[in-house]
């Protein structure tokens, strides 16, 4: 039926969203995660990725999370001695993990996952109605 | 008129009776009941269909319990298993109300 493709596909849309709050949950607690010793580097940033994919089965494109990718960008640098991870100057790295960008990265996801319901509340509700013409 | 027990029993064995003595007539059978897109057919697939989706849902809310499903699937197995349950209801009672109005007709 054409009304539960569609809610599958809004299904894999949040599933992919549910899988990037995975990410960017991970990214917030390790915000400032360093290194044990100071050859090491911190945490470092990932970015969630999703790609849109066409199931046969289905005959529709539906999302899907892909590998979450690294954020090369550089370490943030905090001067703090007596940190075991510091080096020679003083200098601790600091994961290049930036809370704000998260926090717009989850509001996003959360609108997206909020988009994904209201798709499935509206084709339940028009399957319901559909099906309550046999019931007259 | 009051039908004494005895008699009714008399006359239901008296034509159990016939019906056995007359063994080479074909019974009362079903047309066709194996055949392709006979609505006894439609029927059995709709039903096998839906009795398939529900265990589907089943399943999923069981694994969700145990912590091996995605929520999201479950919302969808579910949703899928109350909408046919919704059908195959409404086929239903139509179906009975058909039965019942060919029932009630004065013969």
């Amino acid at each position: 039926m054409d009304f539960s493709t569609s809610m599958t596909v809004a299904a894999s849309g949040m599933r992919a969203q549910s899988d990037r709050m995975k990410i960017i949950a991970e990214n917030i607690a390790n915000a400032n995660s360093t290194s044990a010793t100071a050859t090491g580097e911190p945490y470092r940033r990932q970015i969630a990725t999703v790609k849109s994919e066409f199931d046969r089965e289905l005959n529709a494109t539906v999302v899907q999370s892909g590998k979450a990718v690294d954020d090369m960008s550089d370490f943030r640098l905090q001067y703090d001695p007596g940190n075991p991870a510091a080096d020679k100057q003083g200098y601790v790295k600091m994961p290049n993990v930036n809370s704000l960008v998260e926090i717009m990265d989850m509001r996003e996801a959360q609108r997206s996952y909020e988009a994904d319901l209201t798709v499935m509340d509206a084709s339940k509700s028009m399957l319901a109605r559909t099906v309550d013409l046999l019931k007259k | 008129m009051a039908i004494l027990p005895a008699a009714a029993a008399a006359a239901y064995q008296s034509i159990a009776q016939m019906g056995a003595g007359a063994t080479p007539t074909p019974s009362v059978a079903p047309a066709d009941l194996s055949g392709a897109g006979s609505f006894t057919n439609f029927l059995t697939d709709a039903v096998k269909d839906s009795i398939g989706t529900m265990k589907q849902g089943e399943k999923m809310a069981a694994k969700q319990v145990a912590g091996q499903a995605d929520i999201v699937d479950v919302v969808n197995s579910v949703n899928a298993a109350e909408i046919t349950l919704d059908t195959v209801v409404a086929v239903r009672d139509k179906v009975v109300a058909a039965y019942q109005s060919i029932m009630n007709m004065p013969i």
